[in-house]
């Protein structure tokens, strides 16, 4: 049971949000200053999830790290591990063979699906539409069929190897995908006569939670939460990694800065998602799957950054080596900590109803914030 | 006038949603899986579950030769390994896994250079005690289980071809697409 | 049961024959109509709370309860009314332990005297009342009370909150659905439920203009009279973790819960024999249509439950007051005029 602060200050009520909550997304903790039901100010209290990542990759090589990656952003972890494997390799200079990016792509974009369809559940859950959150996972069980598919995991997959990957799409793949995604395009449609256009869902998404973009871009938000403001940012269009450039596909951006831009935002990701899929299975070329990689890594003294989209925005790790077989620093910059800075600012002078709403649009993962 | 005609549109809206409800209600087959009874059918040859240790076909023997590489693979010190006898006596006296650290992600496998170790597709490996979690090899290497995957058994498994548009390349590598040198893969 | 014919004459004789006092057989047979109803009640409660649960289950393409009672779950309910029964039954420390305790009643036995008026049958009614729309609508009321004081006395802010958003929704409501009703007294021109459902043998008044607008509006405020989706708020599970009731739990929960699903079974109830001609029907007996309406209007409250999201408080009120509340007005006058009109 939630407890309760029973301070009183004259008129505003502190009331204790958290960190058991069937909303808080994760154990997240908001101090709420209320006066009747409109929130004067709202302060987040984070690090019941953190496991000490950082310090930890400083005690493991760099392939031993890697399926440690997947668990920062459990939900979206193929970007997670892109990150780290895209900062390995710019700092050992590794070339990566063109059919492994390819693949690389193919699963990064279906897992940013899947994630995708996560926030739209627990969003849609959030606001009392329990059967789109039951439609959501029912949806995301095609996509994780397709990563059992490749890597044998549902949910932290260890899909990526340092140099590449480590098995090649199995047989039946592509054509399993576009099935699915055929699926998927069709339940998006079906997602939009039920939810987008309810008038009771507009009621409770329009207008609410809103942050200017230079507000956005001043507290460190990215990727749908920027989006949703009318900043087209994205790291796959603005520092493009992988095969990115060579594929074809919009960025999705709302001018309308509240928790319904952000939601549209991310419905539309999930339709440029599927085509960039499509694109990139008609695109695989033929070739090895790794790169000639060392028995043990020991890159060269130096700092390298890989940075991401990540389905929470922009995902970077940082890693500084001194020669060694493990990391002298690793450092992980999550989207989901910036997000969760701009959340005082969304939700003062918003009614306490919509602090579910708001909280719920920045898609919040606790791994993300707190590592 | 305008709310009047936003109040028919909105209820309008809500008509629609709940003709997406029925349809969907109306759908067959429900997504439930009534386990224990039912049980996932196709598991991915891939799939990561329990470990076992492998017998050389022809010898019977274990292929494990307590070489110690699955060990310092292990990013969670899962596997203890000790070793006896020497040269192509050597073996493993004790094999040990402790589970309760292990994040099943496959690098101990692929560190393998003699084939000895496998995931096999058993997942079912809940206990009621944390003891239940260290296997020493005995529990590793029983007789009716399924076999698993090796590394190279997986990477013989069919794959996928080259997509439609790709463009051909101009040199291709020996080999094509599906079976890169053995070698390469080691990153540990 | 009584003012049916059946079994009460007999009964009234046997009695008087043996000499004994006229109060006493009147007291006894009251509450025999009492363990009745309330064992009705119960009964209802438990076969809706499944049908929810397996209706749900159809719509987000899952198997609802499947396991206790044979392959349809039958026993589920009972089950998780057993577990409940069993449960530690934990009273916060700082509360108002008498408001507390008393809460759960003012809620369950409202719901309980209210179906005293409800006609299942030409002869099945526990007491012909000629005020049996007024008398409900004044019964309905209490409830409110009840939810008001089980958010005060938790000492829970989230309880508190619920509470007082219980009560301003139900209030906001109550006046529209006793105008939908008003509609349907006049053109009936009698407050007596029997003479509705009777002066709907030439139509059931769905049918009529007036009062199928009417009718929405009545269900509308059913679903807000019992917290249903979209204005169940005052428990909003994702919000204020159970609003009202958070801090019950063992059988006072299951008194809550219970209540929730009867008095949602009895507002369709009501609907049914307000608009949609009660017990009428050619072939099957009076009973089943009855239940098969009723049935029927509680099937549309499910499916309504779990497509649409929740409103907020502040639009629910809005809403209620500015857009139910003139509608029901304008209904009303139409109504009189076209009443009197055919009259």
């Amino acid at each position: 049971m939630p407890e309760t602060a029973v301070r009183e200050l004259g008129e505003q009520v502190v009331l204790n949000f958290g960190p058991q909550h069937p909303a808080a997304h994760g154990v997240l903790r908001l101090i709420v200053t209320l006066h009747g039901e409109i929130i004067d100010d709202l302060k987040p209290d984070i690090g019941y999830l953190h496991r000490g990542f950082e310090k930890f990759g400083e005690a493991r090589t760099y392939a031993q790290f890697l399926p440690y990656a997947d668990r920062l952003d459990y939900v979206s972890s193929i970007t997670c591990g892109h990150a780290f494997v895209e900062a390995v390799e710019r700092l050992a200079q590794i070339e990566v063979p063109e059919r492994a990016q390819f693949i690389r792509v193919i699963l990064a974009e279906l897992q940013r699906i899947a994630s995708h369809f996560i926030f739209l559940a627990t969003f849609a859950n959030d606001l009392a539409a329990t059967t789109v959150f039951l439609y959501g996972f029912r949806e995301r069980e095609l996509l994780v069929d397709l990563f059992e598919d490749y890597c044998g995991q549902r949910l932290t997959y260890h899909a990526f190897r340092i140099g590449g990957v480590p098995y090649d799409l199995p047989a039946g793949f592509a054509r399993k995908t576009r099935e699915v995604l055929k699926t998927l395009r069709v339940r998006l449609d079906e997602n939009d006569r039920l939810l987008t256009g309810n008038r009771i869902f507009r009621a409770r998404t329009e207008g609410v939670g809103v942050i200017s973009a230079r507000d956005a871009i001043a507290w460190g938000c990215s990727g749908p939460t920027l989006r949703g403001s009318g900043v087209d940012m994205d790291v796959r269009r603005a520092a493009p990694y992988s095969v990115y450039d060579r594929l074809d596909f919009d960025v999705a951006v709302e001018r309308s800065c509240d928790v319904l831009g952000r939601y549209l935002v991310r419905v539309e990701e999930m339709r440029q998602s599927m085509r960039i899929v499509e694109q990139a299975l008609d695109l695989l070329p033929a070739g090895p799957l790794m790169a000639k990689m060392p028995r043990a890594l020991r890159p060269a003294p130096g700092e390298a950054r890989g940075r991401v989209e990540s389905s929470r925005g922009d995902m970077s790790v940082y890693l500084i080596s001194e020669g060694g077989e493990m990391p002298c620093r690793l450092r992980i910059h999550a989207p989901s900590f910036g997000n969760l800075q701009a959340l005082p600012i969304m939700s003062r002078g918003q009614k306490i109803g919509d602090l579910v709403a708001i909280i719920g649009s920045i898609d919040l993962v606790l791994g993300d914030v707190d590592r | 006038m305008t709310e009047i005609i936003g109040i028919f549109t909105g209820l309008w809206s809500i008509i629609k949603g709940l003709a997406v409800t029925l349809y969907n209600a109306l759908r067959r087959p429900r997504i439930t899986v009534m386990y224990p009874r039912e049980r996932p059918e196709h598991l991915s040859p891939r799939t990561r579950g329990l470990f076992i240790l492998r017998r050389d076909p022809e010898t019977g023997k274990l292929r494990c030769t307590a070489c110690g590489l699955c060990e310092k693979a292990c990013p969670s010190r899962v596997i203890t390994i000790e070793p006896e006898g020497s040269g192509k006596e050597r073996h493993p006296k004790r094999y040990t896994m402790d589970l309760g650290h292990c994040l099943f992600c496959h690098l101990c496998v692929e560190a393998c250079p003699f084939e000895a170790l496998a995931m096999t597709p058993e997942f079912e490996i809940a206990g009621y005690d944390r003891s239940t979690n260290i296997l020493e090899f005995e529990r590793l290497i029983e007789a009716e289980r399924p076999a698993g995957y090796t590394q190279k058994e997986l990477l013989a498994l069919p794959t996928e071809e080259a997509g439609e548009k790709a463009p051909q390349p101009v040199a291709a590598p020996a080999g094509g697409a599906a079976e890169p040198p053995a070698e390469d893969k080691r990153d540990d | 049961m009584a003012a049916s014919l059946s079994l009460y004459k007999p009964a009234h004789e046997w009695w008087g024959h043996r000499g004994w006092s006229e109060l006493v057989f009147q007291g006894l047979w009251a509450l025999l109509l009492a363990v009745i109803i309330v064992i009705f009640m119960i009964g209802v409660a438990v076969v809706v709370i499944w049908y929810e649960r397996k209706i749900a289950g159809d719509i987000q393409s899952r198997i609802g309860p499947a396991r206790v009672g044979g392959r349809f779950g039958v026993l589920q309910t009972l089950a998780d009314g057993l577990k409940l029964f069993f449960k530690e039954d934990i009273i916060p420390n700082a509360c108002e332990r008498w408001l507390f305790v008393i809460a759960p009643f003012f809620i369950f036995v409202p719901a309980v005297m209210a179906w005293v008026a409800i006609p299942f049958s030409p002869t099945w009614i526990a007491y012909d009342l000629d005020i049996g729309v007024f008398y409900i609508v004044a019964i309905s009321s209490l409830p409110q009370l009840g939810l008001i004081m089980a958010g005060w006395s938790s000492n829970n802010k989230y309880a508190l909150l619920g509470g007082m958003r219980a009560v301003a929704q139900l209030i906001s409501y109550e006046i529209p659905l006793v105008l939908a009703v008003l509609v349907v007294v006049m053109y009936a021109n009698s407050l007596s439920m029997v003479t509705i459902v009777e002066k709907q043998a030439s139509g059931w008044f769905i049918l009529h203009p007036t009062l199928f607008i009417a009718f929405v509006i009545f269900f509308i405020c059913a679903l807000a009279e019992t917290n249903k989706v979209p204005f169940d708020l005052p428990e909003a599970e994702s919000e204020l973790v159970s609003g009202y009731h958070v801090e019950y739990s063992g059988m006072r929960f299951a008194f809550f819960f219970l209540s929730e699903y009867a008095s949602l079974f009895f507002l369709c109830a009501m609907a049914t024999t307000l608009f949609l001609g009660g017990w009428r029907g050619p072939l099957l007996p009076p009973v089943v249509w009855f239940l098969g309406k009723t049935g029927v209007l509680v099937t549309l409250v499910i499916w309504i439950r779990w497509t649409v999201p929740r409103l907020r408080i502040d639009q629910i009120t809005r809403f209620g007051w500015k857009f139910l509340l003139p509608l029901a007005l304008l209904d009303l006058i139409v109504a009189a005029f076209l009443a009197v009109g055919m009259s």
